[in-house]
């Protein structure tokens, strides 16, 4: 039985890895350069590997904000992931932006809230990551650009220079995008379980968490992906390219530093970077206003749906 | 793997392009021929040379622009390449396909070329000739590197050529109706004149495509 509340964390990441994978691959499968098949066994395989070997940090971060927010036992876990699952899946429904990181923690926060031990201090450095990641993908993505523009430019020139740059590019930048992922994203699976090291161990739930993730970009990253791929037309080759890799440098840093980010808004901040460099036209400001409206209301709702759960099943 | 298939490819355009280059110098080559005798019927049997001659450089860059389509379908290109390359080889063969229907156009239907329509229509092949010249040039920059300005300015010269042609063709159209031909050999002239014009729109169009390629690349 006890194993079974690991099953909201599984849920979490099934929906996670079925939406955030688009991020990685979406331009590539979109516009042909990389085949769907390749992309979801690459996403899904460094998917695993980032989260094992990478996500421990994470992991320990979360585990560590949930003790603090006075939760102690599996079945209270099982209780809050499950109210950020649903708050994920009812705003994506919805069509409300939202990120399965803010939604763990709006969780972990309501629960802190119902029991008088929320501590909006010790939350802060999450909040100050949420803003900091857009803003990160658009210095990595401004950077990056001023790079490709000095010493590739004239490079890309050459057909076959340009067509293995492309080709070659996105699936290495796919691959490390994916490795971010995992590695900061099996925090938001697992990381509630681990309050009680009895009930899960730390290298179990990186592997469980890896393989949940993986698990929804095999079996739902399809339409996803093409609908992003689409979203993110307007860029060209090259700097879709930049984008992913931008946003993939921002990820893994949060991975590094242990905090679980969004990377849907990586993307968003990278893309307004090279707006700023290329063409001001990709600057999207509802897009702006989406990952504004997204910090303030998925922790909101999550901790509203985390205490409602709690007052109902306890 | 993928770099030999991108070099098959671009080694078969590269056959296809210099077969369709051959086709247009022996067309060019033939055309002044017919059209300096007296007569189309002094032609005698090499009328039927000619024609098998330009028939069999045709086949040939018909059979280079076979294998070419068939290397991109077993891949190798990037899927927006494939498809602009295959626009890029169906344009240029189109080129081959025309010098053989202009070929056979003034043997078998005899056309006489009247004297002031020969040395405006050999120039008008002469600059088709250097432009198709200049866009293979830009084509072997495009597999190599460029300086963008450069091949911007390269394809504005391929421009300038099409306007000289097609100002030569509206002016001999216009000499063609002020003369006292029948309608009938004018109408069948006028054809003419457009076919061999028409080559050099034909590789401005083929410019274009790669005004496009060149766009899609920029970073």
């Amino acid at each position: 039985m006890s194993l079974l509340y690991l099953l909201s964390g599984s849920f979490l990441g099934w929906g996670l890895g079925a939406n955030d994978s688009a991020n990685i691959y979406g331009t590539a499968v979109y516009t042909k350069v990389v085949s769907y098949r390749l992309a979801v066994i690459l996403t899904a395989v460094f998917v695993i590997i980032g989260a094992v070997i990478d996500g421990e940090k994470g992991i320990e971060n979360v585990s560590s904000f949930a003790l603090v927010n006075g939760i102690t036992l599996p079945y209270v876990s099982f209780l809050v992931m499950l109210a950020a699952a649903i708050t994920v899946m009812a705003m994506t429904m919805l069509k409300l932006p939202v990120s399965t990181s803010q939604a763990v923690i709006g969780a972990i926060l309501g629960h802190g809230f119902l029991v008088s031990k929320g501590d909006l201090q010790v939350a802060s450095q999450f909040f100050l990551a949420w803003i900091l990641t857009p803003i990160g993908g658009m210095l990595f993505s401004l950077i990056l650009y001023w790079i490709t523009v000095k010493w590739l430019e004239e490079k890309l020139t050459s057909f076959k220079y340009f067509e293995g740059f492309i080709k070659w590019g996105y699936i290495i930048a796919g691959a490390f995008a994916a490795y971010s992922l995992g590695a900061n994203n099996v925090a938001n699976v697992f990381g509630v379980f681990l309050v009680d090291p009895s009930y899960i161990k730390l290298n179990i739930a990186t592997l469980l968490g890896g393989f949940s993730i993986a698990l929804g970009v095999i079996t739902y990253s399809r339409p996803v992906m093409m609908t992003v791929g689409k979203g993110i037309v307007p860029l060209t080759n090259v700097t879709g390219f930049l984008v992913i890799i931008a946003s993939a440098i921002t990820v893994y840093i949060y991975a590094k530093i242990g905090i679980p980010v969004s990377t849907s808004q990586a993307v968003v901040g990278a893309i307004i970077g090279i707006g700023l460099m290329n063409d001001y036209r990709l600057i999207n400001l509802s897009m702006l206003s989406r990952i504004f409206i997204g910090w303030i209301l998925t922790p909101t709702i999550a901790g509203i749906v985390s205490i409602l759960f709690l007052k109902i099943f306890i | 793997m993928f770099f030999n298939k991108t070099n098959q490819i671009i080694e078969l355009l590269n056959a296809h392009i210099n077969a369709v280059l051959e086709c247009y110098e022996s067309y060019t080559v033939i055309f002044s021929e017919i059209v300096n005798k007296q007569s189309i019927n002094d032609l005698g049997s090499s009328g039927a040379e000619y024609t098998d001659r330009i028939q069999a450089l045709e086949e040939e860059a018909d059979k280079k622009r076979h294998q070419v389509i068939f290397q991109l379908l077993q891949g190798g290109f990037l899927v927006d390449s494939r498809k602009s390359t295959m626009r890029l080889v169906e344009g240029v063969d189109k080129i081959a396909d025309s010098t053989e229907d202009i070929i056979q156009m003034l043997i078998f239907e005899k056309i006489e070329i009247k004297k002031f329509l020969i040395e405006p229509l050999i120039s008008i092949n002469d600059i088709t000739h250097k432009q198709l010249k200049q866009f293979i040039n830009i084509l072997s920059k495009m597999v190599t590197k460029y300086e963008v300005n450069q091949i911007q300015k390269d394809i504005r010269e391929i421009e300038d050529y099409e306007t000289d042609v097609d100002r030569i063709e509206d002016e001999l159209i216009k000499q063609l109706y002020q003369s006292s031909l029948p309608l009938a050999n004018k109408q069948q002239l006028k054809e003419l004149i457009r076919m061999i014009s028409n080559m050099s729109d034909m590789i401005e169009d083929l410019s274009d495509e790669v005004e496009i390629i060149i766009a899609s690349r920029r970073i």
